[in-house]
């Protein structure tokens, strides 16, 4: 699968952080993008049309990234969840992990750290 | 170091990094409260807790906010304290991760606050000293808030 196909949610209620992402994504090809701005936004969207992957930001109004992901994992375990937070400790990391997150980028998430992620969905091809 | 010293240092260099090279850093004061006019901030919660906000004249928020987020505006509107906003969430996650790696102390953060008919301000956290570290530019003085 190829990154054109894949189909994203992006949930972060910054709106910067939110163009930032999508313009990265757009850059690696991806042109399916949904924008949600707090968590359980991301849970309702998830559960109504599932997604290849959600990049979810941890604080975050109404409901927190770690509580949306293990409610998003908790309905398809499945799930490929990346948390992208500015707050990147061990003791979040664990807790994101915790919560069925498979990867963590530390904000600002460069594109390189952002086709990274892209390849551990796809498992390594992007073509 | 104190904390609020290690705050100072990781605000410098993300402003460096973010928003601006040229910037100097006037001496830190110690208020009696936070001050009416800051409306933007974020409460920073866990082993270590405070209130930290960020205030300046509008054009200079403005200008700060274009800076930071290379979004191009014409003048003050709403989304330039989201753009401070979202400076303020940046820089504190990275201090957060400084404070854990450096010292052990695990905190997090609350989501933003950005009321413009309220000051900042935490319910379960009374201030014992509210520091103001202004920030001089090209453009202007920008005021950040640290209240411990």
């Amino acid at each position: 699968m190829g990154f054109e196909n894949l189909k994203v949610l992006i949930c972060d209620d910054s709106l910067l952080a939110r163009k930032n992402l999508r313009d990265g994504l757009k850059v690696l090809g991806c042109t399916n993008i949904t924008e949600v701005y707090d968590g359980k936004a991301a849970v309702d969207q998830y559960k109504g049309s599932s997604f290849d992957v959600v990049f979810l930001d941890i604080v975050m109004p109404v409901m927190d990234g770690i509580t949306a992901a293990r409610e998003i994992c908790a309905a398809d375990p499945n799930a490929y969840i990346v948390m992208v937070s500015s707050v990147g400790t061990q003791v979040h990391l664990r807790e994101a992990i915790k919560a069925g997150a498979r990867d963590f980028l530390q904000k600002p998430a460069t594109p390189e750290q952002i086709r990274t992620a892209l390849e551990h969905v796809t498992g390594g091809e992007d073509e | 170091m104190t904390k609020q010293s290690l705050y100072v240092a990781e605000l410098v260099f993300n402003l460096n990094r973010f928003v601006d090279e040229r910037i100097r850093s006037r001496p830190t004061t110690i208020l009696d409260r936070i001050p009416d006019q800051c409306f933007i901030g974020q409460t920073i919660t866990g082993d270590y807790q405070a209130i930290t906000g960020i205030y300046a004249e509008k054009d200079v928020l403005t200008t700060f906010a274009v800076k930071y987020s290379k979004i191009e505006l014409e003048k003050y509107d709403s989304i330039v304290p989201e753009l401070a906003a979202d400076f303020m969430n940046l820089h504190n996650g990275l201090f957060l991760v400084n404070l854990s790696d450096s010292e052990h102390i695990e905190s997090s953060l609350l989501p933003p606050m950005m009321d413009p008919d309220k000051n900042i301000s935490a319910p379960d956290h009374d201030p014992q000293t509210v520091y103001q570290m202004p920030v001089e530019f090209d453009f202007g003085v920008v005021n950040f808030i640290l209240a411990e």
